[in-house]
């Protein structure tokens, strides 16, 4: 289940994720991603500015699909987000990015 | 070419290359389950897909695409089950190296009109069993089934744990949209059955290809040969599925000394042979007189219906039309590749004559593909097989089904033949899962004593000879 945060002194929305981010996975963390940037988090009165920056954290992340690549994808091509990066990714992730192709299109720190 | 054609090619592999990096996180157990998972689906649905592509392709026999079938999930997954596509793959303590199988990437499968559901699942399963996805692109004439056939093996891909996309196929064809997909930069491989101009564009693309060649398989029926086994293994192989196996006999040349018994057996067995007459008028049906090759009209129709088209009638059983022929050339259209029950029917005297004789057809239109002889001589049989180029010389068993493997002989079960450097490809294995990995060798360091037995000066030294050389060299075990 992905963790959401947004630091509102750096406009940056933090995504940490955990397990599998398998088809199940990306998708369920999609909906809760989506949900907080259209209408912010439970709790929080507004959602994010019109535009901020996305942080992956992929920390604690075991697996990623396809799916969790498109998510990725089509968050870095969002009209509101400026700057999509993704960070703490272990080798094996970092080689899933790099066989599709996306380490040359996303900023995988 | 458009750029509807280059964004439908991108859009494809962007999916296949997003598959492929999922399906390099899988491990052997659970790629083994859906090899497996797929197996059954196309297994299964065996019948059917027989009968839509008997349908839709108007060719063969919807019986003998079923065995196809069988033959393509059953006998592939039986082939390649237990075979090491992931991971370590081989461990070599004395040399110190280790094999370790890693994907290719998205894979092209061009499937034939002549086998197309099977040729599908054959694809599919080997593919997913190195963990490559692939893209499915059939002939024209065979979009709908080989279009279910996919469809099916996805579904039980997915359900088994496959990654999204691991399987494509294109609903629509087109030469420039194949051609795009083939010379896309994101594409690991074609895998290329089908026509001699199909398997040039592929290798044309600047994508690694595999491809097959042409076939013209001579048969040879040796004097010491079981007659009638050898009568029955040919029929058996020429008149299945209409003759649309490229590996099929396409010339039967018999020794003078049996021929007699050779004819009788045939026509015991529904062969019936053409006169001067009947063979002209075949030869207008069966053969574009521009091209010199086979006519499609006749590719995979039943004997029956051949005649019927040169316009000449034949006994209602008949099941092979022999057409009697004295030599090997352009102007003798019936001795090059026919995918049909048309068989060329040659007498010679003697084994050497004979031989050459097959020597001739061979190299006629089917260099490194099959050839077939029927013998139990041993030492014919050899000599048969070292003058002959090509890939398989399958002994004393229907050649089609002996070349694709697994019901008569231990070869790999393919229904993608390397034809060798003859046949322009890079091998002449049966094709299958091992030919779809990229393997890595891990080296730990094993000086070789003989390398360092002697500093650099003792080659340096220009008045010591070669012969010296060579004799001190390997003198440390």
């Amino acid at each position: 289940m992905v963790k959401i945060a947004f630091d509102d002194e750096l406009q940056v929305l933090k995504c940490l994720f955990s397990g599998r981010l398998d088809i199940v996975g990306s998708s369920r963390d999609e909906e809760a991603i989506i949900g907080f940037i259209d209408q912010g988090a439970p709790g929080r009165n507004n959602p994010p500015p019109a535009e901020f920056a996305v942080l992956f954290d992929l920390a604690e992340a075991e697996y990623i699909s396809s799916a969790f690549l498109r998510l990725c994808l089509s968050l870095a091509r969002h009209d509101r987000i400026r700057e999509f990066s993704i960070v703490n990714s272990s080798p094996s992730a970092r080689k899933v990015f790099s066989v599709a192709g996306l380490d040359r299109v996303l900023k995988i720190l | 070419m458009s750029t509807d054609h280059q964004a439908k090619a991108d859009e494809i592999l962007q999916r296949a290359s997003l598959a492929a990096a999922e399906f390099g996180q899988l491990g052997a157990a659970e790629t083994d389950r859906i090899v497996r998972a797929v197996c059954l689906a196309g297994l299964e649905n065996r019948v059917s897909l027989a009968k839509l592509a008997w349908e839709e392709t108007g060719r063969g026999e919807w019986k003998d695409k079923v065995l196809k079938n069988v033959v393509g999930s059953l006998l592939v997954y039986q082939d390649i089950k237990d075979e090491k596509t992931v991971g370590v793959i081989l461990e070599d303590p004395d040399s110190g190296i280790t094999e370790i199988a890693q994907p290719l990437g998205p894979i092209l499968g061009i499937i034939p009109v002549t086998n197309p559901t099977s040729t599908v699942l054959f694809k599919i399963l080997i593919s997913l069993k190195a963990r490559n996805p692939i893209i499915i692109s059939p002939h024209r004439d065979a979009l709908a089934c080989c279009g279910r056939t996919a469809e099916i093996c996805y579904r039980a891909a997915l359900q088994a744990g496959a990654p999204e996309d691991c399987i494509q196929w294109l609903s629509e064809t087109s030469r420039e949209l194949t051609h795009a997909l083939m010379s896309h930069p994101r594409l690991a491989l074609v895998l290329a059955t089908g026509g001699p101009g199909l398997v040039k564009a592929a290798y044309s693309s600047g994508t690694p290809a595999i491809g097959v060649g042409s076939g013209n398989v001579p048969v040879f029926l040796e004097r010491s040969a079981d007659i009638p086994l050898a009568v029955e293994s040919i029929l058996a192989s020429k008149t299945f599925d209409n003759g649309t196996i490229c590996a099929s006999e396409q010339a039967l040349v018999v020794e003078k000394e049996i021929v007699d018994r050779v004819r009788r057996e045939l026509e015991r067995h529904g062969a019936y042979f053409l006169s001067p007459d009947e063979t002209a008028a075949l030869e207008k049906v069966a053969i574009n007189p521009e091209t010199g090759l086979m006519s499609p009209r006749v590719v995979g129709q039943s004997a029956v219906s051949i005649a019927e088209m040169a316009g000449f009638e034949v006994p209602p059983k008949t099941v092979l039309l022999m057409a009697p022929q004295d030599e090997v050339g352009e102007d003798r259209p019936l001795s090059g590749e026919i995918l049909a029950p048309i068989l060329a029917f040659y007498v010679r005297d003697g084994f050497d004559e004979a031989l050459k004789l097959c020597i001739a057809l061979n190299y006629r239109g089917g260099i490194g593909h099959t050839a077939s002889i029927h013998s139990t001589d041993e030492k014919m049989i050899l000599r048969f097989s070292e003058l002959m180029n090509a890939g398989r010389c399958v002994v004393n068993m229907p050649s089609s089904q002996g070349a694709v493997g697994g019901m008569f002989n231990r070869l790999p079960v393919s229904f993608t033949l390397g034809c060798g450097a003859g046949g322009k490809n890079i091998t002449t294995e049966n094709i299958s899962a091992r030919n779809l990995i990229n393997v890595k060798r891990l080296c730990r360091r094993r000086d070789n004593p003989d390398w360092f037995r002697f500093p650099p000066e003792y080659y340096l030294d220009e008045t010591r000879s070669a012969g010296e050389i060579l004799t001190d060299y390997g003198k440390s075990n």
